[in-house]
């Protein structure tokens, strides 16, 4: 229903960049780097994570993909124009909506911001997809994994956690409402 | 708005025993000091917005999320069951975010007249329509801000669906309500008297005419802009 569309777009916004990647995720691959490099002693965490929560990158990914793609059908204020009081415009004025969205996207700055968090999550996933690779290639398998081996791994893990931080903070400069000025 | 937050968490070892016993506590961002004493499952931060500025302390393991109105008693199961649902990594079946985790939206009268302005000050524009004080700065000024600038009207088809706006421009979207009604509504919006600018604009618009002078509409539209992107 076009008439939520900002409602729904931020939450999907909170649950992805807020919830789950910087609240969650991001702290867990925190608590890993730690773990590797000996501030911490948890293998119980490593295993549990590189073999279950690591991988929600890959659920997440699409979701984080459809956030970013979704940014201008959503929060532009052409939305406006699906509810009242614009909804009742008459309608010889539907070029309207087409020139505020125009204007919108001049002012804001869409093209520029969609690019940088696109960017940014085409580099976490190839960062995420190094990172697999190795584990995967890993013996014993994950499910008896400890931190000792992945210590060798530590900059592919760094290198994710540091594209997982960039695309939270490029996500984050999308705006937190619909901007009509 | 800053949740209802009756008194502060406190440190002494006989608290420290029932909270343990607890697998989840919600605790207001205040007392994130206290995060590494709290021995629990899950321990959640929440603040209003602006509070989130900090919202990792270190590696500490918890969440922090922003809350808007009162955290009333019925509130507090549909959110334990969510923070518990969103901490857990099986990801199917999550449950829905409550509403009071997310800010509360509407289309205000505010948003409405700015949008209008917008599209007034740029079917004039587009038609070079001779008023009274076209071409003066406020409306160039506004124009500028709104991002007209750099629009080629034919490359986005406008000059083909285009059409001068008629005396209903103003007025439709607001169904029955008068000048009065309009403008009762913004104050409360704006939450006061209005600026003299967009009060001379609801004057006009409220005689039902299609001509308002583009000087007024450009006035109104910079006091719309000052108000929502903050400028002093």
């Amino acid at each position: 229903m076009i008439a939520s569309a900002e409602t729904d777009w931020q939450s999907q916004r909170n649950r992805i960049n807020h919830d789950w990647l910087k609240n969650k995720f991001l702290l867990a691959l925190g608590k890993l780097i730690n773990v590797l490099d000996d501030r911490i002693e948890d293998d119980d965490f490593v295993r549990g994570f590189v073999a279950n929560g690591l991988v929600a990158w890959e659920q997440e990914y699409p979701s984080v993909l459809s956030l970013i793609n979704g940014f201008q059908d959503r929060m532009s204020p052409r939305v406006l124009f699906a509810r009242p009081p614009l909804s009742r415009c008459a309608q010889d004025q539907m070029w309207l909506p087409v020139v505020v969205d125009a204007m919108w996207w001049n002012r804001v700055g869409v093209d520029e911001l969609a690019k940088s968090a696109r960017d940014c999550a085409v580099k976490a996933d190839a960062a995420y997809g190094r990172l697999i690779l190795l584990i995967n290639n890993e013996q014993p398998p994950v499910e008896h994994l400890s931190a000792v081996p992945l210590r060798n791994y530590r900059e592919e893990v760094f290198s994710f956690r540091d594209a997982c931080s960039q695309l939270a903070k490029a996500i984050e400069k999308f705006p937190h409402r619909i901007l009509v000025t | 708005m800053e949740p209802e937050f009756e008194e502060p968490i406190d440190e002494t070892n006989a608290k420290q025993k029932v909270l343990a016993q607890w697998d989840l506590i919600l605790a207001h961002a205040g007392d994130r000091k206290h995060a590494d004493s709290l021995k629990t499952n899950l321990l959640v931060f929440f603040g209003g917005r602006g509070a989130a500025g900090d919202r990792r302390a270190g590696d500490a393991e918890y969440l922090f999320v922003e809350f808007y109105g009162l955290l009333k008693q019925d509130r507090l199961e549909e959110l334990a069951s969510y923070f518990r649902d969103i901490w857990s990594y099986s990801q199917s079946d999550r449950s829905i975010r409550p509403a009071c985790l997310d800010p509360p939206t509407a289309t205000t009268y505010v948003d409405t007249l700015c949008v209008l302005c917008q599209g007034y000050l740029v079917a004039l524009e587009l038609t070079d329509e001779p008023g009274p004080a076209s071409g003066s700065g406020h409306v160039a000024d506004a124009l500028a801000k709104m991002g007209w600038s750099d629009i080629k009207p034919d490359e986005l088809g406008l000059l083909k669906q285009f059409n001068l706006p008629t005396s209903s421009f103003w007025l439709e979207p607001f169904g029955e309500a008068n000048s009065d009604d309009i403008e009762a509504r913004l104050k409360k919006e704006w939450g006061g008297d209005l600026p003299k600018e967009i009060k001379a604009l609801v004057d006009h618009i409220g005689v039902g005419s299609r001509v308002v002078e583009s000087e007024t509409v450009a006035k109104a539209y910079l006091a719309f802009y000052k108000r929502l992107e903050g400028v002093p």
